[in-house]
């Protein structure tokens, strides 16, 4: 059987689309390294003419090759990119909102989540390229001290784990990691026989909130472009960086986040230049509404849960395959009853964030976040932020994750019917085309 | 004077709308091309073992960057922080930018070192920094044993290994792989100052090193033990010295000799590589001795020729030996103002002495030169002239400072050598005449020969009484040349016969290639990249001593619009200039341009940087083919085995008929390389020979296996479950579905109903022979099956292949047989006509112009 390659693959480092047959290879002889664009440690790229009967390409020395690289930036990708488009999805924040906290959360979350109640297997596309995300989640999740506070690093603007490419001449650019995931439905899912075709991939970034302020998005740091191809947006809203729910909240809560000092720009600006950035990748005037949803995702609900008692933040909105048949299902109502909730707390305290996120997107849902369950504490020592790994009880991270999987795979994750709990009509149940399981 | 830039994470940058990482203080002026250059450098992790502040390492850094055409030099360190405004881990980067004038003679690393310059906490506000801020003069840093060397890895020699390193091959960065926690400034510290001087700065290195960057050289990268970069290091094999193990340093040499010994290899003045020195010694050492000299012992051959040679002096000698060199600013006179009056008298006393020594040896050598007419022997005359004149010159300075009679003295001694100097200029005019003579007689008699083959910078001055040439490299009138197919970059060519001597040194680094010229001072210089590449800067060497003399500039260089780059004013033409080019893709620079000379006397000469693997030839494979080439590679000739060319130049592609109607070749020239597309080709052309082999190889190995197998066999078939074993272990095997009976038969139909095509066979066969059996059970029905197909793809292998090998024998060759062959950047369609340069050029292309086009652009002529 043949693997079916699609016609144009996107890089997910530069997201240049091209032809299979553009895809270079990585030498693995010792002596051919150096790249034009990635220096001279890197291993050479080279475009194959010959292939072992493996399908392995021959590098120039003759040595097989199997990694593959992108013909424009050279940065490596996994080779099941050439088969399936991920399905990118953009996270944009502040800077210390608690996005790359959110995002070592959401991963491990949904590796326990997703197998165990959704029936799906969730592993890394490239445990490689993943693996600073990962050493984060070890950090949090996997401690073998975890009554000892950890932090993660400040997610760097230069450096760090994000690629250097000189893309242009002597001008050194640098591309977020990306971080893919390879999705498919486990045995005893009801689609589990087309596993081979119901695989997905999907693509996450970890920017530094700073390379959303508006001007940052230069030739020189084209790394929030990603933007423009996301299937799905996140905007991740920092309460405890606005003035108004600070006031509200030092009454209710006792996180010393609330003691520092509120820095950056208003949170609405930043929304504004993501929209515009959104729209000006697509070629869409301003007024326009995108149509693509958004997920305004208000972090560290433990911290402001106190102002919306009526919902409950502590469990997660769906329901496990166990339960609901052969396929875990998400409890649409409730999220949408929390959504419309949020979304009356913000126009209650900071409308203009409601008018904003609403003005540029045609869709937009509001879900609470919590990526620790709880305050950080301030170590005196150092310092520093950090969470003690033992006291971790993450809350929604998930969510935004299984929603955009059930939306855009109908194959995988079902919604409850309205107001029943079964299986909506949308869930499709495939018939397995391929060879047998 | 230097100007800096501070980087951390601050509510509020000294850009606009700037907060969380960015910069915070910078000079007045500084452009943004050199502040976003800065900026990459900054990245920091700490290390896994670090929980502290004090546990993280700082990186100590010195490389260069490029900024608006221009190469400066970082010296900075990144440091982890104090906990930013959102308290989350932080990091501050501070860094001194330099031009050339501002460099310290003591080098980075003392810089460095000195306490106050680099900054290690920032809790200001952003602030514009003044436009330059002056620097405290550095403590100055004399070579000794390498004792943290020693106490770190048992052998203080390890030092000198590193400096070793860098001296043979300075486009190779060392790692050095030490213990968590090591004070690696200090190794830095002692291993630079192995170095003499004017070399310190040539030496980048990082106390904690990362990652590599695309733009930025680091030659040393001490790398601490326990990270991942140390765990890839170990994987990848890159050039390293393991501290962690230690032990006694294997290697032999003048700097382990030194890192040991604490005693300093003595600096050559002109700035050439140390063991260039050697060679240099090794010939002057034989010429004397054809002369019928006496061969002089190191000592003495390095008070001759006042430190040319390179030797081993104790560190207490060290500030004698400094009066005579030259700093690394060509500031001859930048030694302790004590320590020169000091040794004012005997300085004196030793210039008069040498000077009349060396004047002596140069009446005898120009008697004797002019007896037999020995250019060597008058090449190493105005050698020592000019070393003569230098003492002379610094006799001047030291009669400055001791009075009017001590002046007196010089001045006599001065005019005793302007006499000499006049002997030798008028024996040097009678010895050219004589030889321009019997040039002119030898032209009358025999045809003009062809430049010599075989040179491998190919630098020689164009022979006045060749005629031009009519292409690269070829002569019309005598065929081609023969050139090398590599360069070797550090062999001086041979002098030119006219227009003074022509030295060129290339040394090619990580960043770009250094040019150390010699040449006549009435040459103009012009250096233009090729391709892609793009000169952004070019450098004077600092050694020739008169590119800055305090405020006043003696020697110039500027690139125009064109990119082209000017010695307006050239330094001493025994001495030369260094230029330095940077190519646009940093890092793999490929190759130059460069033009010596005027009019007829030009020279042109397309170098390639060592290391640059370009394959020859090769031959299409299934879909066509492709073979990279440098970007400065602009054409290539296809050269069939009948003889038959065909000229392909980048942006014109090149339909090739293939012989007997069969189909048509498309090749074109791109940024990627030669790519060689067939068209309607016929169906044998689409895979090669060597394809055919491995397949039927494999099929006949694994078909008696499965033959086995599947009759109770396991010992034999048991290979079978290995190579499952091998491929279903790779990551691949999780795109690839299990095997099954059907689909063998399937295959094996498809294989031996193929008679017209081999489209649908190839790929069965590239399924069944690679991914397909890996999943292959051990199942016996399927082993049978799997026994009949390899039986059927074995069988039409082997037709096929007897098929492609006529086809290739025949048909294949004559076409797709590919030279890569450099051709002028400027050249056009007709100057590059069709068979007039030589085959199998690669790496230098040399032409002799006629007279200059426009006198500002060389390059080929027609």
């Amino acid at each position: 059987m043949k693997r079916r390659l699609l016609a144009k693959v996107m890089c997910p480092c530069c997201w240049n689309k091209f032809t299979p047959t553009e895809t270079l290879f990585l030498a693995t002889h010792p002596e051919e390294r150096g790249d034009e664009l990635l220096g001279p440690d890197e291993p050479r790229r080279f475009l194959p003419t010959r292939f072992t009967p493996a399908g392995e390409a021959i590098d120039p020395r003759g040595f097989p090759s199997t990694r593959l690289a992108c013909p424009r930036c050279h940065l490596p990708f996994p080779s099941d990119i050439l088969e399936r488009m991920p399905l990118i999805l953009s996270l944009a924040g502040m800077p210390a909102s608690g996005k790359t906290f959110f995002l070592a959360s959401a991963m491990w979350q949904l590796r326990q989540v997703l197998p165990r109640d959704f029936r799906i297997s969730f592993q890394d596309a490239d445990a490689f390229i993943n693996r600073p995300l990962a050493a984060n989640e070890e950090r949090l999740f996997l401690s073998d001290t975890p009554d000892r506070a950890v932090a993660l690093d400040k997610t760097e603007l230069e450096g760090g784990d994000a690629f250097a490419v000189q893309l242009t001449a002597g001008v050194t650019s640098f591309l977020p990691r990306p971080y893919i995931f390879t999705l498919r439905p486990r045995d005893g899912h009801l689609n589990g026989a087309s596993r081979e075709r119901l695989t997905y991939h999907f693509c996450l970034y970890d920017n530094a909130g700073e390379h959303y302020l508006p001007g940052a998005d230069t030739p020189a740091a084209p790394g929030t472009r990603h933007l423009s191809e996301a299937r799905v947006l996140m905007f991740m809203f920092d309460p405890l960086q606005d003035a108004r729910f600070r006031a509200k909240l030092r009454g209710v809560s006792r996180d010393p986040q609330l003691d520092l000092p509120i820095r950056g720009m208003r949170q609405d600006t930043l929304l504004t230049e993501l929209t515009n950035r959104v729209r000006a990748a697509g070629g869409a005037t301003t007024g326009t509404r995108i149509k693509r949803p958004i997920f305004l995702l208000i972090a560290k609900s433990d911290a402001w849960a106190p102002l919306v008692p009526d919902i409950d933040l502590a469990t997660e909105p769906h329901i496990p395959a166990g339960d609901a048949g052969r396929v875990g299902l998400l409890d649409r109502d409730r999220i949408t009853m929390v959504s419309t909730r949020l979304r009356e707390l913000l126009g209650e305290i900071a409308p203009e964030i409601v008018a904003a996120v609403e003005d540029g997107f045609e869709r937009v849902i509001y879900l609470p976040v919590s990526s620790t369950g709880g305050a950080p504490s301030m170590d005196p020592d150092t310092g520093l932020l950090k969470v003690c790994p033992s006291s971790l009880h993450p809350h929604w991270v998930t969510v935004p994750f299984t929603y955009a999987l059930a939306r855009y795979s109908t194959h995988l994750v079902g919604f409850t019917k309205p107001e029943s709990g079964t299986t909506d009509d949308r869930f499709e149940v495939v018939e397995d085309s391929s060879h047998g399981a | 004077m230097a100007r800096e830039l501070v980087y951390t994470s601050s509510p509020q940058g000294i850009l606009p709308g700037s907060h969380g990482f960015c910069t915070v203080a910078m000079s007045q002026g500084l452009p943004a091309s050199m502040r976003i250059a800065l900026e990459s450098l900054t990245g920091y992790k700490a290390p896994p073992w670090a929980t502290t502040l004090p546990q993280c390492p700082v990186e100590y850094l010195h490389g260069t960057v490029s900024a608006g055409g221009e190469r400066f030099h970082v010296v900075g360190a990144v440091r982890a922080a104090t906990p930013d405004h959102s308290g989350r881990s932080n990091k501050l980067a501070h860094f001194l930018i330099l031009e050339r004038g501002e460099l310290d003679s003591n080098g980075p690393v003392a810089l460095l070192r000195t306490e106050g310059e680099i900054r290690d906490s920032w809790n200001e506000a952003p602030t514009l920094l003044p436009p330059h801020r002056d620097l405290v003069p550095s403590i100055h840093r004399a070579p000794g044993i390498c004792h943290t060397w020693q106490k770190l890895a048992g052998d203080p020699g390890w030092a000198g290994a590193l400096v070793s390193d860098f001296i043979l091959d300075a486009s190779k960065p060392t790692h050095i792989l030490v213990p968590p926690e090591t004070d690696t400034l200090q190794l830095a510290d002692e291993a630079v100052a192995l170095l003499p001087p004017e070399w310190r700065w040539r030496i980048t290195f990082s106390t904690y090193w990362q990652r590599s960057l695309p733009n930025h050289t680091c030659a040393w990268r001490f790398v601490f033990d326990g990270t991942q970069e140390a765990a890839a290091l170990r994987q990848q094999g890159a050039r390293m010295l393991d501290l962690v193990k230690g032990g006694p340093c294997p290697r032999e040499g003048r700097y382990v000799e030194a890192a040991r010994s604490g005693l300093l290899v003595v600096p050559d003045p002109t700035g050439s590589l140390p063991d260039e020195d050697a060679r240099h010694q090794h010939q002057l050492r034989a010429t004397l001795a054809a002369l019928g000299s006496t061969a002089p012992e190191r000592s003495d051959v390095s008070e001759q020729l006042a430190g040319h040679v390179p030797v081993l002096e104790s560190a207490a000698a060290v500030p004698t030996i400094r009066e005579r060199a030259p700093n690394a600013f060509g500031d001859s006179t930048a030694e302790t103002p004590g320590a020169a009056r000091t040794n004012s008298a005997g300085t004196l006393l030793t210039v008069a002495v040498m000077s009349f020594m060396i004047g002596g040896i140069i009446v005898g050598l120009f008697v004797w030169v002019g007896l037999r007419g020995d250019l060597d022997a008058l090449v190493l005359a105005e050698q020592e002239a000019r070393l003569t004149a230098g003492a002379a010159r610094e006799a001047e300075a030291a009669a400055q400072t001791t009075g009017a009679a001590a002046a007196a003295a010089v001045r006599s001694l001065q005019r005793e050598l302007e006499e000499v100097r006049r002997t030798r200029d008028g024996l040097a005019t009678e010895l050219a005449n004589t030889k321009r003579a019997l040039a002119a007689s030898t032209a009358q008699e025999q045809p003009p020969r062809p430049p010599v083959g075989g040179r491998s910078t190919g630098t020689r001055a164009a022979d006045p009484a060749a005629p031009p040439h009519n292409g690269p490299g070829t002569d019309a009138t005598t065929g081609p040349a023969t050139v090398p197919t590599t360069v070797p970059t550090t062999e001086p060519p041979a002098p030119a016969e006219s227009g003074g001597p022509v030295r060129v040194v290339i040394v090619g680094t990580e960043s770009g290639v250094l040019y150390d010229l010699g040449i006549d001072p009435t040459w103009p210089v012009e250096m233009k990249g090729l391709g892609d590449m793009l000169v952004t800067g070019v450098e004077l060497k600092p050694e020739a001593g008169e590119v800055l003399i305090g405020d006043k500039v003696v020697a110039r260089a500027k690139i125009d619009s064109n990119k082209w780059v000017w010695i307006l004013e050239p330094p001493d033409p025994l001495i030369g200039v260094d230029l330095s080019a940077q190519g646009g893709y940093t890092g793999l620079l490929s190759g130059l341009w460069l033009n010596v000379g005027t009019g007829a006397e030009r020279q042109t000469v397309a170098l390639e940087v060592k290391g640059h693997h370009v394959p020859r030839d090769i031959v299409a494979g299934a879909v066509g083919a492709s073979v990279q080439v440098p970007p400065w590679v602009k054409g290539v000739r296809l050269v069939g085995s009948d003889g038959t060319t065909a000229l392909l130049l980048e942006g014109q592609p090149k339909t090739i008929p293939l012989p007997g109607g069969r189909g048509e070749l498309v090749a074109s020239l791109t940024r990627e390389g030669v790519v060689v597309k067939a068209t309607a080709i016929a169906p044998e052309a689409l895979i090669d020979v060597a394809y055919y082999e491995r397949c039927r190889d494999f099929a006949n190995k694994y078909q008696k296996d499965a033959e086995l197998f599947a009759e109770g066999d396991e010992t034999r078939g048991a290979t079978l479950l290995d190579l499952r074993k091998s491929y279903t272990s790779g990551t691949s095997s999780r795109v690839r579905p299990p095997l099954t009976s059907a689909e063998l038969r399937a295959v094996t139909e498809e294989c031996k109903n193929s008679k017209d095509s081999l489209g649908g066979a190839y790929q069965s066969i590239e399924v069944m022979l690679g991914a397909r059996v890996a999943s292959a059970g051990d199942d016996k029905e399927i082993m049978r099956d799997f026994a009949k197909c390899l039986e059927a793809i074995a069988a039409l292998a082997k037709e096929r292949l007897a098929a492609a090998k006529t086809f290739r024998d025949e048909w294949l060759s004559p076409v797709f047989a590919v030279t890569v062959d450099g051709l002028p950047s400027d050249a056009t369609t007709s100057e590059a006509a069709e068979g007039s340069h030589a085959p199998g050029t690669l790496a230098l292309i040399r032409v002799t112009a006629p007279e200059s086009k426009s006198g500002s652009k060389g390059g080929a002529s027609p």
